[in-house]
């Protein structure tokens, strides 16, 4: 019986999942399926990340009205749901993003070794 | 999306959800088999990569939803289903806790409404009673007229004072004289409670003194049943005592007194003739807004002061005390109330500490479901709080039952209640009743939910579902903790049935106590004669004692101030010429009783020594007293009395009196006191013109039932003066029952809730004792299989019901002994720790905790080795 980490425990800072999902829907619209294999594929396996918890962070985003889903057909002609970003979406992950690396600069300059 | 569309849409939502997350999994498993896995590893790999499916899409749907409040609903459903799949549990649960919350909704209703309501007054926080206090007293005792006048006329920080003076009203309606209860207030009486007649006036200022004072305010009751409710009434005259008082106000319909709540009539108090030194009125008073009790007190206090210097004889040490009227009116039955609330309290625990068991049991037979929850991914925290919430049903459901039980609880208090609880008729099932009910359902659930609550969340997952069979191998931990629940149990009775043991024995002493007189076939009754002067009162009674000696069957004829077990306290210094250096004022407490010759007599009541009264013992004659024992002994510690001379207190008494006589102890003041010094006095001597309407009791000793004697004595009294009414007739054991009623109800109250902490007690051991059988059924037959035989299997289980039963009583003992001396005012000629009732509450308890334990003990000897160790 696998232990279901709970999203708070998990390795990613709370809203980090949600980001990555909004970069990758920006280039392409994607099923669940592809987005999940898309995420895992380009951080090289580096994060951890069960499939299953995408579900619940694409839920979140259907509510914000961040992304929509439309019922298609997919290349392995499966009947899928496809998330595609919305305006609303787009805003949001360029605000998002560039909070990311302002955090993130912070972070860097504090772990560089020895300036002073 | 609005949040409207929302909820109409999720149910679509879900179901796309599921769907999703099935395509998503068969994608990868396909993919997985497309790499070369078989079917069976790639569809492992691909949930084992998802994560929990349920969970996952539980997660999903929470973001749709507010989670708390719609898991708090699935838990609701999910309990009241397994409430309903197991009706037996739920039953005895549910009428448990009925039974418990029941009892305290009642008991509480009461508390709430005798001594936390409000009084029916407008302002009513700012109504007090103020009375006397003097060192010789622990009680606040009856002012004075004009000590009240001087009161009145001083006192700044109250609104007004008013005083009344109780008294019973003989009124002429059509022929036959009838005995009304009322009071003589002072003229502003009414207007200290703002209350206004709602038809004529309120007394005038003038209306207290001599030739204004024959009106009278009626009230609404006594206007309605006995006048026809006839307005013609107002200004037309009533006969009251033999004359007429023009009735000038009729009281309105909800007005009711609760100092007084029977008085029907009220009349002027005319103080113009009354004494300083002859204390027998009550005092009411309202204070001014934003006047606390501490300023009013210290204001009497300065007022008391000045009088005591301004009256050096008759006010030397006396006080005077303010107390708030809702905790006066409450006082006589405050400590009762509060112990049976205590009781109740008691038996709910026992309740609470029965169905956590019941749960516990329960839990053990669920475990297989829980461990399943846990597997599909249950958190430990859900699972208490279903866990919790099926008990706060259970809670809900016992508080509504035990509304029903309480509101019938209460109904029957009020019939079965012998009248000494102030206010009953206002008490009801209010809305702060209701919420008490409420609070003490959900408290009395988390208490019972907790501890199982706490122990399922902990059920360990893998050894439950390996090894599937009933008998637990954690059963021991879980074991224990019911173990806990019933010592608690067993303690909590013993301390309930510890006070109702004393409590019956206490009633016991009480009836079983020789009163010094005999009591049966006496006749009692009072009579209140509208003399002028005292040679008309003596004439009066008199004639009473002659005619009424004359009945047949009527062996002999007394009369006496007051019928035991009652009296009048003197009031004032007690001095012996004996030890003329003891400070008069810490005399001990002397009741005296102006009585006729031939009392003791009547009474039978033995002459220890000396003589009785006789015709000898008149006015102007030297003054004669003949004490009790009890007084004898106080006074004239190791002397004999007789012979000896004695002052008793103020005014009439105070003059030197020649002990000629000593009787033995009569009990007063029903019996709870002990033996009351009391000095018999001659009422010929007693009798003055300052009281010529004197009232007297007459006590007639009968042939046979006392009762049957009525009509011939009511005739008998007709023939001396047919205005006169018979007060309160009634025969001596009447009177005594009346006494005893409410020690019998205290009593019967503390038995009954005994009764059903040791029913609870009971049950919850038989509880734990059958699963203790179950669970080692295997055992039992391994040993009956290596030899053991039957009886030593029954000794096995008692002997554990035993170890139980012994360790409750042990704590409870110790509990109840502290606890016991909280009801020490209930009790009459017993010690709150007394051994016999100790004793016997823990052998009934073991007794019952036997029988308990018996079933699962015969049930146990019966265990068919074979049988049990096949089971496997």
């Amino acid at each position: 019986m696998p232990r279901m980490k709970k999203p708070e425990q998990r390795d990613l800072f709370p809203g980090a999942l949600e980001m990555m999902i909004l970069r990758t829907l920006k280039r392409q619209p994607l099923h669940g399926y592809a987005l999940a294999q898309h995420i895992k594929r380009t951080s090289n396996d580096l994060l951890q990340i069960e499939e299953g918890s995408l579900y619940p962070a694409l839920q979140r985003l259907l509510k914000e009205e961040l992304v929509k889903a439309q019922w298609g057909i997919s290349s392995t002609n499966r009947r899928v749901r496809i998330y595609k970003l919305t305006s609303t979406g787009a805003k949001h992950l360029e605000h998002e993003v560039s909070r990311f690396e302002k955090m993130l600069e912070g972070i860097t300059r504090v772990l560089a070794p020895g300036e002073s | 999306m609005s949040w409207f569309e929302r909820l109409f849409m999720r149910r679509r939502l879900y179901g796309e959800l599921s769907e999703e997350i099935r395509e998503h999994i068969e994608e990868k498993v396909e993919e997985l088999v497309a790499r070369g896995m078989s079917r069976k590893e790639a569809a492992a790999a691909a949930r084992h990569e998802f994560g929990n499916v349920t969970l996952i899409e539980e997660g999903s749907r929470e973001v749709w939803q507010w989670p708390s409040i719609e898991n708090f609903f699935m838990d609701v459903r999910y309990g009241t289903r397994m409430l309903r799949k197991n009706p037996g549990f739920t039953a005895v649960a549910v009428l448990t806790l009925a039974l418990g919350i029941g009892a305290n909704t009642a008991i509480f209703s009461i508390v709430n409404g005798v001594l936390l309501q409000p009084l029916p007054y407008a302002h009513s926080e700012q109504l007090v009673v103020i009375a006397r206090t003097a060192p010789r007293f622990d009680h606040p005792v009856p002012v004075s007229g004009p000590n009240f006048l001087d009161w009145r006329a001083r006192a700044r920080q109250f609104q007004s004072l008013a005083g009344f003076d109780g008294r019973g009203f003989t009124v002429m309606l059509g022929k036959e004289p009838e005995h009304v209860l009322g009071a003589a207030v002072a003229f502003n009486f009414l207007s200290v409670l703002q209350v206004a007649p709602v038809l004529g006036r309120d007394f005038l200022e003038t209306e207290e003194h001599a030739g204004n004072d024959h009106v009278a305010l009626i009230s609404h009751a006594f206007w309605k049943d006995r006048l026809g409710g006839d307005s013609g009434w107002l200004g037309r005259a009533l006969t009251i005592n033999g004359q007429a008082f023009v009735v000038v106000g009729i009281l309105p319909a909800d007005f009711r007194y609760v100092m007084m709540p029977r008085a029907q009539i009220f009349i002027p108090l005319n103080l113009d003739k009354t004494a300083r030194g002859e204390n027998f009125m009550s005092v009411i008073g309202r204070l001014k807004p934003n006047v606390g009790l501490r300023r009013a007190q210290s204001e009497m206090d300065s007022i008391a002061r000045s009088l005591e210097k301004e009256y050096p004889t008759d006010n030397a040490e006396q006080g005077a005390i303010v107390i708030p009227m809702l905790k006066r009116v409450g006082s006589w039955i405050r400590e009762a109330l509060l112990i049976m609330l205590a009781a109740v309290g008691l038996v709910l625990l026992i309740a609470c500490a029965n169905i956590g068991n019941l749960i516990l049991a329960q839990a053990v037979r669920r475990r297989g479901e829980i461990a399943v929850r846990s597997a599909l991914g249950a958190s430990a925290k859900r699972l208490a709080r279903q866990c919790l919430t099926e008990s706060v049903l259970l809670g809900l459901l016992g508080g509504g039952l035990g509304l029903l039980l309480g509101y019938y609880g209460l109904q029957a208090f009020r019939v079965l209640s012998p009248g000494n609880v102030p206010r009953l008729e206002e008490v009801q099932i209010s809305r702060p009743v209701l919420l008490f009910s409420f609070a003490i359902s959900i408290v009395a659930s988390i208490l019972f939910g907790l501890a199982p609550a706490l122990r399922i969340s902990r059920v360990n997952l893998a050894d439950t579902l390996k090894e599937g069979s009933t008998r637990a191998s954690s059963g021991a931990e879980r074991g224990l903790m019911r173990q806990a629940l019933v010592v608690t149990e067993i303690a909590l009775s013993l301390v309930l049935l510890a006070g109702a043991g004393l409590a019956v024995r206490s009633f016991m002493k009480l009836i079983f106590t020789n009163p010094g007189y005999d009591s049966r076939n006496l006749l009692t009754f009072y009579l209140s004669p509208q003399a002028r002067t005292a040679a008309q009162a003596e004439d009066f009674y008199r004639q009473v004692l002659e005619r009424m000696s004359a009945i047949p069957g009527v062996n002999s004829v007394a009369m006496s101030r007051s019928i035991p077990p009652s009296g009048e306290e003197v009031d004032g210094p007690i001095i012996t010429s004996e030890h003329p250096d003891i400070d008069p004022n810490r005399a001990p407490d002397i009741i005296y009783n102006p009585i006729s010759p031939n009392y003791f007599r009547t009474m039978r009541l033995p002459l220890l020594a000396g003589r009785e009264f006789s015709n000898v013992d008149v006015h102007g004659a030297s003054p004669a007293v003949i004490l009790n024992e009890a007084a004898a002994r106080s006074l004239f510690p190791g002397e004999t009395a007789v012979g000896e001379r004695v002052k008793l207190g103020a005014d009439n008494l105070a003059v030197w009196w020649t002990v000629v006589g000593v009787v033995a102890d009569e009990r007063y003041f029903g019996w709870d006191s002990d033996r009351t010094p009391t000095a018999y006095l001659p009422v010929s001597q007693i009798l003055q013109d300052a009281m010529p309407d004197y009232d007297s009791a007459i006590i007639l000793r009968t042939s046979s039932e006392p009762l049957t004697f009525l009509p011939g004595v009511r005739s008998s009294m007709a023939s001396i003066d047919n205005h006169m009414a018979l007060l309160g007739p009634e025969s001596m054991e009447q009177r005594l029952m009346q006494t005893f009623a409410p020690h019998r109800f205290n009593m019967a109250l503390l038995a009954a809730f005994a009764s059903l902490a040791l029913l609870l007690a009971a049950v919850g051991i038989y509880g734990v004792m059958a699963q203790f059988v179950a669970q080692r059924m295997h055992e039992i037959g391994i040993r009956m299989a290596l030899g053991a035989r039957p009886l030593d299997v029954v000794r096995l289980v008692l002997g554990q019901g035993v170890r139980l039963a012994l360790l409750g009583l042990g704590i409870g003992t110790l509990v109840a002994a502290a606890a016991t001396r909280l009801i020490r005012s209930l009790l009459y000629g017993i010690s709150a720790s007394d051994p016999v009732a100790f004793v016997s509450v823990a052998c009934l308890l073991i007794c019952v905790v036997l029988l308990a334990c018996f079933v699962p003990a015969w049930r146990a000897m019966r265990v068919d080795p074979m049988v049990a160790l096949r089971y496997e």
